[in-house]
């Protein structure tokens, strides 16, 4: 039997599954979050801010190992409108070069205490924002990149802003009906099969200006 | 720590754990003789807090000196420092922030969260100790176990704890809206222990099996135990889950320097000694109080080279002893009465919000135990109580005849009550806890 890391979970629309991982999994999705890291620009003495919930450990966990190698500083809230208000504190107390995993409860949250998206999130270069808040903060006049959850994986927008990379050595993309399908392309816990991921977009599979060779989606507004 | 560590049944570290007081005392006086300097060179505010008492490290021979002699840092202390100087860690951090790993915070439920500078090894805090592997330990995990993590990302890892025990996670989100799918994962992986869980989610856990049509004892049937922080485990809370035929195990902080829990004995919440010194003395003259009885919670977190506490006075009122425990243990243990700080005075009678709580928690409309002690300052006229109901009631007045009867009879004082829906105060979150005192 595989010896599992743990078991998180996934959203595909409004329905959140169980998500086991393996031990290799995990370590396999370090690497993963390896690239995600470096194409948001993060490297050693970067500071990132990372909003996620715990339920998403198995694909946030891997990014802060990842900012653990990659000799960056980072900060931890919850991606609930409850505790936005520690995301304005962070951002408010010290500068952080990165924001990751913005998220709509967030920006509720945010919402709620009276605070403007540019007031919060001006200064930090860049900003990775989830399906929903992404369009939420370039409304207001900021310039997100996706940070876009497809299944249980991380597609991440680098500095071309020309859609958001999948791990192309673990994950296989494929479209139906304009709905991204995942698979895994390697062995895991959980079976990945031709998932439909809720995510509608385009797949460019053209080699990034930014030297990354993954799949891209392009979510379709 | 590793798996290979395990011994006994219920000890992770059973010669740690069982050691015999001396030999505790001799490795927190080499642990503190080591500190002090280090703290002393380090910490703007300890190095200014000792300069103004007149007191220097090489003053401190023996863990008697440091009783006597070493000044006090306090939250305020922390706070004026950090405003005065424009430090955001309080002239606690003892080296520069460019090589810390990461910068998390406290919970903030009772004001702004404080900001806590980490170093990580791995997957882990270099400094962090063996708290909560001991604990799970003793609740009963044990390797390929599931382990119900159910919590929040802002202080960490807190799961790297369960890995090292050879326990695989399962992670939830400390939200109501989390426990649908934390009955259908408990009945599916069978889980043995659970951390943590709060008095809200109890309450809604029972409203969430009810819906679900699903037997609560069935759910809990395979944990051995639940640990349950952020507030004291209220009377209605215990008494479901006694229902539910699982254990609730208090788990506590131990003045920002660690964290306590309860062993199976049920009799106080251990702290450990060979990372904590833990003194309690009278607030109003500083004095050591006699074991068994009640002080402030006074600590030194003895492993943390990163922001070290030496002496902080946490506010907290506990009942200490050190009496070996009926586990065998032979750290000390605490049961926290409540905040100094929350303390009102109403014509002599102290009143802490332990002691409204389960007057409150006592009728189905108040049964969240949602309220807030409405606290000008110490010495009050009346005591005011803000009280969270669910909307149940079509008599709002006898509802508040009800409980100002509870809290007359609890307290000795009869209390003015202001009812609010329970999501009013819901909403000062975060989920798990809110605060029990408020200025207006």
């Amino acid at each position: 039997m595989t010896e599992l890391w743990g078991v998180g979970s996934f959203a595909v629309g409004d329905r959140i599954l169980p998500y086991p991982v393996s031990k290799d999994d995990h370590n396999r999705d370090i690497g993963s979050a390896m690239k995600a890291v470096s194409s948001l620009g993060i490297h050693e003495q970067s500071r990132a801010l990372v909003l996620s919930m715990l339920s998403e450990a198995a694909q946030y966990w891997p990014v802060q190992i990842g900012l653990l190698i990659t000799k960056a500083q980072f900060s931890l809230a919850d991606a609930s409108r409850f505790d936005a208000f520690r995301t304005a504190m962070f951002l408010k107390a010290m500068h952080y070069d990165v924001v990751l995993g913005i998220n709509t409860d967030v920006l509720d949250g945010l919402d709620d205490l009276g605070h403007s998206y540019p007031d919060v999130f001006g200064k930090s270069p860049v900003l990775a924002a989830r399906a929903g808040a992404y369009e939420r903060l370039r409304d207001a006049g900021l310039s997100p990149r996706w940070w876009l959850h497809v299944g249980p994986t991380v597609a991440v927008e680098c500095d071309q802003l020309a859609g958001a990379h999948v791990d192309g050595n673990e994950w296989q993309l494929d479209v139906a009906d304009g709905e991204i399908l995942l698979t895994a392309r390697n062995p895991r816990a959980a079976v990945v099969d031709r998932l439909a991921t809720g995510v509608r977009g385009e797949i460019v599979t053209d080699a990034c200006a930014c030297g990354r060779e993954d799949p891209r989606v392009v979510p379709r507004d | 720590m590793s798996g290979e560590t395990v011994a006994g049944d219920r000890y992770f570290q059973p010669e740690v754990e069982t050691m015999a007081r001396a030999d505790l005392e001799a490795i927190q006086e080499a642990k503190l003789l080591d500190l002090l300097p280090y703290a002393y060179e380090r910490s703007a505010l300890i190095n200014a807090t000792w300069t103004e008492a007149g007191v220097h490290p090489r003053d401190i021979k023996s863990l008697d000196d440091f009783r006597e002699r070493a000044p006090f840092i306090s939250k305020d202390a922390i706070r004026v420092f950090r405003d005065d100087k424009g430090d955001p860690y309080g002239g606690l951090l003892c080296f520069d922030e460019s090589e810390l790993t990461a910068i998390t915070s406290t919970s903030g439920t009772t004001g702004d969260p404080t900001l806590v500078p980490e170093v990580w090894g791995g997957e882990r805090r270099e400094d962090a100790t063996p708290a909560l592997v001991r604990e799970f330990y003793e609740i009963g995990t044990r390797p390929g176990d599931y382990f119900t993590c159910i919590l929040f990302t802002f202080r960490g890892a807190f799961f790297a704890m369960v890995h090292s025990l050879g326990a695989v996670p399962v992670f939830l989100d400390h939200h109501p809206g989390e426990l649908r799918r934390f009955v259908e994962l408990s009945l599916e992986l069978r889980p043995t222990n659970l951390y943590n869980f709060s008095n809200v989610l109890i309450s809604e856990l029972a409203r969430t099996c009810e819906e679900m049509k699903v037997d609560p004892r069935d759910v809990m049937s395979s944990y051995h135990g639940i640990v349950h922080g952020g507030e004291p485990l209220g009377t209605r809370s215990r008494k479901l889950l006694d229902e539910w035929g699982v254990a609730g195990f208090e788990h506590t902080a131990v003045g920002d320097a660690g964290a306590a829990t309860e062993c199976r004995e049920h009799d106080g919440c251990h702290f450990w000694e060979d990372s904590v010194i833990a003194e309690h003395l009278d607030p109003d003259n500083n004095e050591t109080v006699a074991d068994g009885t009640r002080g402030e919670l006074v600590v030194t977190a003895l492993d943390n080279r990163t922001m070290p506490l030496v002496r902080f006075r946490s506010d907290d009122l506990v009942d200490l002893t050190r009496e070996r425990c009926g586990c065998g243990r032979t750290h000390g243990r605490i049961k926290t009465a409540g905040r100094k700080g929350d303390e009102v005075v109403i014509d002599g009678q102290s009143v802490l919000p332990m002691d409204v709580w389960e007057a409150i928690e006592r009728f189905d409309e108040t049964a969240m135990g949602l309220f807030q002690i409405i606290r000008t300052g110490q010495q009050m006229d009346a005591l005011r109580l803000r009280v969270g109901h669910d909307g149940s009631t079509k008599q709002p007045d006898e509802l508040s005849d009800r409980l100002m009867g509870a809290v007359t009879e609890a307290t000795g004082v009869t209390p003015e009550i202001e009812l609010v829906p329970n999501d009013d105060l819901l909403r000062l979150g975060p989920p798990h806890k809110i605060p029990r005192v408020a200025k207006r």
